[in-house]
């Protein structure tokens, strides 16, 4: 990969909540123009991880945060569009103030043609289907010319069929300018399906219990592709045996 | 919740105008004193009276214009102090005391100081602020403070500036709000000023009309002027919420 040397690390990181120590001295690192997928139990802290990346939210300490400086977009569990917006105004949004006119006009129309929702750009929120609302949360990221795109599990709540269209779509999107992601999932599929990279969480305080490289290779590959089922098989177990951690020390699995 | 007009609705609305218009024939009939309760024809008759009066336009636009006047400056007020004590909570518990004293003190109170302080044009606008500023203030703060959170810190993170962050996210956010406060203070709003318009009594004005039949003791005009006041209030709530209807498209998609 082109990008190879270059790395962004968050070293030394420690927040807490109350008595709750979400992180302890927490170091990670992402190659550029990789997708990284932050797998693990639901309610584990990730997140929060996410939050301090995005500078939402401040930890108590912090060594070293490459991700402050860079411009980042995000698709988050819900699709957080503007209701009052139609499709096309909510894409354009987010690059009003970077680009004129034409441009915007330009990039929305290219990215909507990419998720394959141009027909709908007249369309309010409202008449659409969580999927579609979810495409055009993805088109927003993309149109935005961020250094990272940081991704809170986008998938949560779709079926099956659509999960899978929306994943596509967002590969197709990803394909184009192989930007930097941040992905968080608490779905094993997902994680092999779209990762270079998949880091295994446990916590809190969270620790990565395992790192496991991939490049991409499960992108387009069948789901009864036997690496593919071993994989998934073997970090479903590895996650369950964290779920069993979480549970013993009390906290929940929920949210 | 507000019931939709159906057209079944509607024709229970007409049946309901018909028997108050019955009920009320029948008890003027049985008073059988037209000074004391006229009867609904010479009401309608009154009101003929009053259109065909030099002064009735003038009268009715100038009290058009108050009310509005002081509706449209409680908008303003209400609107800013609302957006900020809405962002700011130091500035909402500051600003407290003084709406709860304008909506607590007694609209007559209100009425008799503004009768002391300034001129006779002056004090059904000064009225007509008083009443609809705390409805709109408040309706603004509430808008805001239900503002989706979660809306603005995604346009945070695309490092959207703070003044399209307030047109774009927060004002839409709290339009419904802002119009059902409006329409409400319409409502008071239209009576209180009336109220100020009598005591005041300013040269043209609705107020002062009803105050001279009142003097000469023509009933018929003052229910007259009563109906035309009830219709005015009619005809502005339903100017603002087919003002929101035009402007809010996007609602019928939810």
């Amino acid at each position: 990969m082109e990008n190879d040397s270059v790395r962004y690390n968050i070293e030394g990181m420690s927040l807490r909540y109350d008595n709750l120590i979400l992180y302890k001295n927490f170091d990670m690192e992402v190659k550029k123009g990789s997708i990284v997928c932050l797998l693990g139990p639901s309610g584990c802290g990730k997140t929060t991880l996410l939050n301090v990346m995005g500078n939402l939210e401040k930890p108590d300490a912090m060594a070293k945060n490459d991700f402050e400086a860079l411009s980042k977009s995000y698709i988050f569990q819900e699709h957080r569009l503007l209701p009052w917006k139609t499709v096309y105004e909510n894409v354009a949004f987010v690059i009003k103030e970077i680009f004129d006119e034409n441009r915007v006009k330009e990039l929305v129309e290219e990215y909507l043609n990419k998720v394959e929702l141009i027909e709908f750009k007249g369309y309010y929120p409202g008449e659409l289907s969580g999927g579609m609302k979810q495409r055009v949360a993805i088109a927003r990221a993309f149109v935005y010319p961020s250094d990272v795109l940081i991704m809170d599990e986008p998938f949560k709540g779709l079926d099956i069929r659509t999960k899978r269209i929306v994943m596509e779509t967002f590969l197709k999107a990803w394909e184009k300018d192989k930007r930097t992601v941040v992905f968080v999932t608490h779905d094993v599929e997902e994680a092999v399906r779209l990762g270079d990279e998949i880091h295994i969480l446990q916590g809190p305080p969270v620790k990565v219990l395992e790192k496991i490289q991939t490049d991409g290779a499960f992108r387009n590959i069948r789901t009864e592709n036997k690496e593919f089922r071993d994989l998934r098989d073997r970090l479903k177990c590895l996650l369950d045996g964290v779920c069993e951690v979480l549970s013993e020390t009390g906290v929940s699995d929920d949210e | 919740m507000r019931d939709f007009i159906t057209s079944k609705n509607r024709k229970i609305i007409w049946f309901s105008i018909a028997c108050l218009l019955g009920i009320w024939q029948m008890i003027s009939g049985l008073i059988s004193s037209e000074i004391i309760f006229p009867s609904p024809f010479s009401v309608f008759k009154g009101i003929g009276l009053i259109v065909r009066d030099d002064s009735f336009w003038i009268s009715v636009l100038s009290t058009v214009k108050r009310g509005l006047l002081g509706i449209l400056i409680s908008m303003l007020a209400g609107c800013t102090l609302g957006v900020f004590a809405g962002l700011k909570k130091g500035a909402r518990v500051f600003l407290r005391p003084y709406v709860s004293l304008i909506r607590t003190t007694p609209v007559v109170v209100l009425i008799l100081i503004a009768l002391i302080w300034m001129s006779a044009d002056l004090v059904p606008v000064f009225i007509s602020f008083l009443i609809s500023f705390p409805i709109i203030y408040t309706n603004t703060v509430q808008g805001m403070l239900n503002v989706d959170k979660s809306l603005v810190d995604m346009a945070k993170v695309y490092r959207v500036s703070k003044g399209r962050i307030l047109r774009e996210i927060y004002l839409p956010s709290i339009s419904s709000y802002l119009t059902a406060g409006v329409s409400t203070a319409m409502g008071i709003g239209w009576k209180a000023v009336i109220a100020a318009e009598i005591l005041s009594q300013p040269k043209y004005s609705i107020g002062t009309r009803l105050m001279e039949a009142k003097i000469y003791l023509e009933i018929d005009r003052v229910f007259a002027w009563a109906l035309l006041a009830v219709a005015l209030s009619f005809i502005f709530d339903n100017l603002v919420r087919i003002v929101e209807k035009r402007t809010v498209k996007w609602k019928t998609t939810l």
